[in-house]
């Protein structure tokens, strides 16, 4: 929409809003429209409320709208004037909100941020008051579109009630948003105070969503620590209280109050019911840092990303995924704190969302075209830059196959007095706010288990006892080499051309495990009729014809000859590697093709390889990257994926490496089911854990899917018409054959696409940032561990010693708990109930615990890295966990002066740390799943912590639990 | 280390667990959402018997050691197992002898799922005491131990002349027989200068060691120790070379180190 159309429109709403009130259409009431939208006012807590506060902000939500669809909600005075705005799109469920539609009822005080420049809004409450409920106040709302009259949708009468509010003020009592930190004290202008009543004003860092129970910790003492303000209300219709917080003892920020009634029995420092936090989605006080310019050097941050549960309310992301909504916030971390003279001037920030352009891109064209259902607008709060986090675009849907990118600018607008907002539609640099400028802002990615754009074409080759594998214990002779082939192609079938064009595509190749290979007699025998033989290879068609669709070679081999048998990994290893050698030849220029007839000629990316294994064939895909790199055999295996592999090598490879595979600079990903009636004891796990050891680069990642079996990965063996399948699933909580299939679509796509195609950003998936819908309620579990990283503790070097991590810092955990030890995390250990290849802490407490471990110095720069991160798993304890609850901790970063993110972290806000699956034949499975929070959000509201000395990581255990603990690092 | 907790899952965990799944799948029947278990679900195996042989290979068995070279063995042993049937599996049936497993299985013939043969090298595994079973490794609820131990005088062995063509060591083993009225009847091979003792265990928890032990040609032995009336179990005990042995007719708690348990009963 360009600004003068808004301006046109704004000029035609002036008209028709007075019209309307002429015409007296009958108003909606709050919650009484059947089937219509239904409006909800919320109070600071965001619950529910009848009527708004005067000298609040005008929090609202909306239900029963059209999904996917833009909508105006304006709000007016008796006169027709417009004081809040907001255009928003419902999501799919037609609902909208909660946002702040007006910042504190219009006050802004005379100077907000206290730097002289002049606020547009009422000067103080009690003007505010007079006018709030003098007036009669509606909410139109309208759909977004050219017909004014025919887009309105309905008006809501809005009741407001007097005051019986607190705001920060100067020594003055002159309303402020915002002040310089250590400049000038801080005061509490309160109102509606019962006379004689004694009351507290507690100082604490700001929260999204304030929850009963949530810890109060007062920041107004010295260096951070507590000073309650105590005070008794006078009776006067706005008392001054304070200094709240003095000068002194200031630091930058954004931060909350809570108004609490003392009692005669001392409360808790957890917010009650009966307290009164001032703000909920915007701050109460922004501090700027004193040496802030006034406007900030540079505009470029991270805007996209998703709102989280608990604190810190909302993580920035790199990519997200097609129909899931994007979400925007602006912390003022990234523009060193508000900018008073934005604030002054612009009192609206508009999201845009556009197509991604380069920096070179940008210099030469600012023009905004967004690409969502509308651009959103938001109010500003005066005197800072405020602006409630939400949704940016609800349901990202574009014309064009993924990988699409988008840059997100935020184009700050102004207005007259009662107008409507005024934008230029266009990116100012150094004024507009921008995510992406030199670089994509974020990458919206189609769900990887769709069909890609290509048509898929199927073929297959057997060649029976065709070579003697080269590698391993047994050296069969006489093997056959057998597979069947998806492709890229023109159209679908059988048989048909490669696509006509001259892209060549990586190879995937795909190996079953262990099972019957004969559908008569007991299922074993090697001298098979052809016509009996169990298509073991066939069951993964659906990978293949998926990964042809999206661009790959996809190949499924038969291993008869290595199945059926004992051991046999290496030689499963030399199948698939006899399978390359025959792409390799068949892609060659010259190579005569009698196969194929030069099919693929000149159509592999022969070096760039995915190997994929099932069962034995997922410890058979790690046996082709062992001889590959312990022979020096040259292929460029990319990646590999273990579907529910084994675990059971005891041959000795070539080279002198171990018979326990160690997976070294190959990106590994090991999928599992918690359900599994064959491998039982999760062996994939052990994988993974020594996989990209000390001195090896390589990402590796696990999924550890609760109610999935062995088998139903593979069609054929789940297929009744073939004889020694079926479901082996044993346990609780199963998920069905289709749904476990598409775990493997979502999840073994996204790491080939990574790895062989280069679109890093599926790695989401893995970092559990992306998640398909289609997969509901199925419960997973995921373990990242990035090459790039440093292990703070990984509890492996040494004699077992919790008290010093692997950077030889000190490790405390206080009040000391009833379990602290380093242990194995092997089968059998401890309680039996692990099944991992690595050592690793287990801690039992018994009340809140504080558990530090110190960067040493030399140690403490986290510049090279995003994220801490680590290894978590709740430990069966019906003494200490309640049986079948999650846990969450708290986290958090102290620097070389102290520091911290003022509130902890959340872990629960980021990923899950599930109770261990109850399996009917091995007890209790406790797998470690990773926790990874992006070290931005100890940064958040300008925590000030420096992230270049940080001296420890806190874990706050909560109440009573039993966990257990590994690889806590810092990573990207 | 403070309090460290190593005992396997309790009994009030074990009956919480039973409580858990109980709950768990009564919410699972109301959701509907489980599929019926259409494999049968992997049992205690049905062992059937046993069999012990050497054995000369047509073609030399390859080995290949961690150092990447390959030895080459003509000729090894092999224990082959039978029971109803061994499911095929992800997992590895192996055999158990105490602390050592065999995991280099084949099956007797493609076409028969009851019996799978075990070849190995090393014939130290072979003692009479030690628990014989056989499990899919990592499957607890598979495990079956044989009632009766692994005798190694069951061994079936290569003829004389085989074994003098491949110069097969004779394999050390002893069994006792019967030890009535005081004397112990058995039979005894060694293949070096090993001292073999007879012992004794009390129901106190300590041991004595007896008399030296020595076999005629045959390997038949008869070895007269009042003592082993006393006995709640009488053993044959193997002293490596170099092992410190205690002085015999002493009680000790343990066994001397180096010592080790050719059979008992």
């Amino acid at each position: 929409m360009t600004s003068d159309h808004l301006a046109s429109r704004a000029a035609a709403r002036s008209f028709l809003f007075s019209f309307i009130f002429i015409a007296a259409a009958p108003f909606l009431t709050l919650a009484a429209v059947a089937q219509g939208p239904e409006l909800t006012l919320h109070d600071v807590l965001l619950e529910p409320t009848d009527a708004i506060v005067a000298g609040e902000s005008w929090i609202v939500s909306l239900d029963g709208l059209e999904p996917g669809v833009a909508y105006e909600l304006s709000l007016l005075d008796g006169s027709g004037a417009l004081h809040g705005y907001l255009r928003l799109a419902s999501d799919d469920q037609g609902h909208l909100g909660p946002e702040i539609l007006w910042y504190q009822s219009g006050i802004t005080g005379s100077d907000p941020a206290g730097d002289g420049l002049p606020g547009p809004g009422f000067q103080d409450l009690a003007s505010a008051e007079a006018f709030l409920l003098s007036t009669s106040w509606s909410l139109e709302l309208s759909r977004v579109g050219e017909d004014r009259a025919a887009d309105l949708v309905g008006r809501f009468a809005i009741p407001v009630k007097p005051a019986r509010t607190a705001f920060p003020c100067d020594a003055r009592g002159r309303f402020r948003t915002s002040f310089e930190a250590g400049r000038e004290p801080i005061y509490l202008a309160a109102s509606g105070l019962p006379k004689g009543e004694r009351f507290e004003a507690w100082t604490v860092a700001d929260r999204d969503h304030w929850r009963v129970g949530d810890l109060l910790e007062d920041v107004s003492g010295w260096q951070g620590g507590s000073s309650v303000e105590r005070f008794t209300a006078s009776g006067e219709a706005v008392q001054i209280v304070g200094p709240i917080w003095p000068a002194p003892m200031q630091r930058p920020g954004r931060f909350d109050f809570v108004l609490r009634e003392v009692t005669a029995v001392a409360a808790e420092p957890r917010l009650r019911r009966a307290d009164r936090p001032g703000y909920s989605l915007e701050a109460a006080i922004v501090l700027r840092e004193p040496s802030a310019p006034s406007i900030a050097a540079s505009r470029e941050i991270d805007i996209a990303g998703r709102q989280l549960g608990s604190y810190p309310h909302f993580e920035h992301l790199p990519a997200f995924l097609r129909s899931v909504p994007v979400a925007g916030a602006v912390d003022p971390a990234d523009l060193r704190s508000a900018a008073p003279r934005d604030a002054a001037v612009f009192r609206w920030a508009a999201f845009h969302v556009v197509d991604d352009r380069s920096a070179a891109e940008w210099a030469t064209n600012q023009a905004l075209v967004d690409v969502t259902e509308v651009v959103e607008v938001r109010p500003i709060k005066a005197g800072t830059l405020e602006v409630t986090a939400g949704p940016i675009w609800t349901s990202p849907d574009p014309a064009t196959r993924g990988p699409n990118r988008y840059d997100v600018v935020v184009d700050l607008g102004a207005s007259r007095l009662g107008g409507p907002p005024q934008f230029d539609d266009q990116y100012t640099p150094g004024i507009d706010l921008i995510d992406g400028a030199d670089r994509e802002g974020f990458i919206l990615v189609d769900d990887p288990s769709q069909p890609g754009p290509y048509a898929v074409g199927r073929t297959s080759y057997n060649f029976e006892d065709a070579v003697k594998l080269q590698y391993g214990a047994f050296a069969d002779n006489n093997t056959d080499i057998r597979a069947v082939v998806a492709y890229p192609a023109d159209a679908d079938g059988e048989d048909v051309p490669v696509v006509s064009n001259d892209e060549r595509f990586p190879l995937v190749v795909i190996l079953h495990g262990n099972h019957a290979i004969c559908n008569v007699g007991t299922g074993c025998s090697n001298n098979c009729a052809p016509a009996s033989r169990i298509p073991n290879h066939e069951g993964y068609d659906y990978l293949l014809d998926l990964w042809a669709s999206h661009g790959f070679i996809a190949v499924s081999v038969d291993g008869f000859d290595v199945t059926c048998k004992n051991n046999r990994y290496l030689e499963r290893g030399a199948l698939i590697i006899e399978h390359l050698q025959r792409w390799r030849k068949w892609n060659l220029p010259y190579f005569i093709d009698p196969v194929f007839g030069g099919r693929f000629r000149q159509r592999v990316q022969i070096q760039n390889i995915a190997v994929i294994g099932h069962s034995r064939g997922g410890e058979g895909a790690v046996a082709a990257e062992i001889l590959n790199d312990a022979v020096g055999l040259g292929w460029n295996i990319r990646c590999v994926g273990a579907i529910a592999p084994t675990d059971q090598n005891t041959s000795n490879p070539p080279g002198g490496v171990p018979r326990k595979f160690v997976l070294g600079d190959v990106p590994l990903f090991n999928m599992m089911g918690s359900s599994d009636g064959d491998v039982i004891n999760m062996q994939g796990a052990r994988l993974f854990d020594r996989a990209a050891p000390a001195g090896r680069e390589a990402d590796k990642s696990q999924v550890f899917i609760y109610g999935a079996n062995h088998n139903s990965w593979n069609t054929v063996w789940i297929d009744p018409n073939w004889r020694f399948g079926g479901d082996d699933g044993v346990g609780v909580d199963r998920i069905s054959a289709e749904q476990q299939q598409l775990t493997g679509k979502v999840f073994l796509t996204s790491w080939i696409k990574a790895w062989c195609q280069g679109e890093l950003e599926m790695l989401e998936f893995h970092r559990n940032r992306l998640n398909v819908p289609s997969l509901g309620d199925v419960r997973y579990y995921w373990s990242y561990e990035s090459s790039q990283h440093v292990d703070v503790d990984d509890f492996q070097n040494g004699p077992a010693d919790p008290t010093s991590n692997s950077l030889g810092g000190a490790v405390t955990a206080l009040p000391a708990p009833e379990d602290f030890l380093e242990s194995s995390f092997r089968a059998g250990a401890f309680d039996g109930s692990f099944f991992h290849d690595t050592d690793g802490l287990i801690i039992g407490w018994r009340q809140d615990t504080l558990y530090s471990t110190v960067l040493p110095q030399g140690s403490q720069d986290l510049s090279p890295y995003t994220h801490v991160a680590l290894r978590i798993a709740v430990m069966h304890d019906n003494d200490k966990n309640p049986v079948l609850a999650a846990q969450r901790f708290g986290l958090n970063l102290v620097d070389t002066q102290g520091r911290a993110q003022r509130l902890e972290i959340d872990s629960e806000a980021f990923d899950p740390v599930p109770y261990p699956y109850p399996h009917p034949r091995t007890s209790w499975k406790t797998m470690l799943s990773s926790v990874r929070v992006p070290l931005r959000a100890f940064r958040q509201n300008n925590s000030e912590l420096d992230l270049t000395q940080i001296q420890k990581i806190e874990i706050t255990l909560p109440d009573t639990g039993l966990v257990a603990i590994d690889d806590i690092q810092f990573t990207r | 280390m403070k309090n460290v907790q190593t005992s396997p899952v309790s009994r009030r965990s074990g009956l919480c667990l039973a409580l858990v799944l109980l709950v768990a799948s009564s919410a699972r029947a109301q959701s509907g959402r489980q599929e019926p278990s259409k494999l049968k679900q992997p049992q205690q195996l049905e062992l059937t018997g046993w069999e012990l042989k050497e054995v000369a290979f047509e073609e030399p068995h390859r080995e290949i050691q961690g150092d990447g070279t390959v030895v080459l063995r003509p000729w090894g042993y092999q224990l082959i197992v039978s029971a109803k049937k061994f499911p095929i599996r992800a997992l590895d049936p192996v055999v158990e002898l105490g602390d050592y497993r065999l995991h280099h299985w084949e099956w007797v013939d493609d076409d028969r799922r009851d019996a799978i043969v075990y070849t190995f090298w090393n014939t130290d595994i072979l003692r009479a005491e030690r628990p014989f079973s056989v499990v899919y490794l990592g499957d607890e609820t598979t495990r079956a131990t044989f009632e009766e131990p692994l005798d190694p005088e069951k061994l079936r062995r290569l003829s004389k002349a085989q074994r003098e063509r491949l110069a097969v060591p004779d394999i050390e083993s002893g069994r006792i027989d019967s030890r009535d009225g005081g004397v112990v009847r058995g039979t005894l091979h060694l293949k070096e200068s090993a001292a073999v003792h007879l012992a004794i265990w009390r129901t106190d928890g300590t041991w004595t060691l007896g008399p030296l032990v020595r076999a005629d040609d045959e390997g038949h032995f008869e070895q007269r120790w009042p003592l082993i009336e006393q006995a709640e179990a009488t053993a044959l005990v193997r002293l490596k070379p170099g092992t410190a042995a205690p002085v015999t007719a002493m009680m000790t708690k343990d066994l001397p180190k180096g010592a080790e348990i050719l059979d008992q009963k």
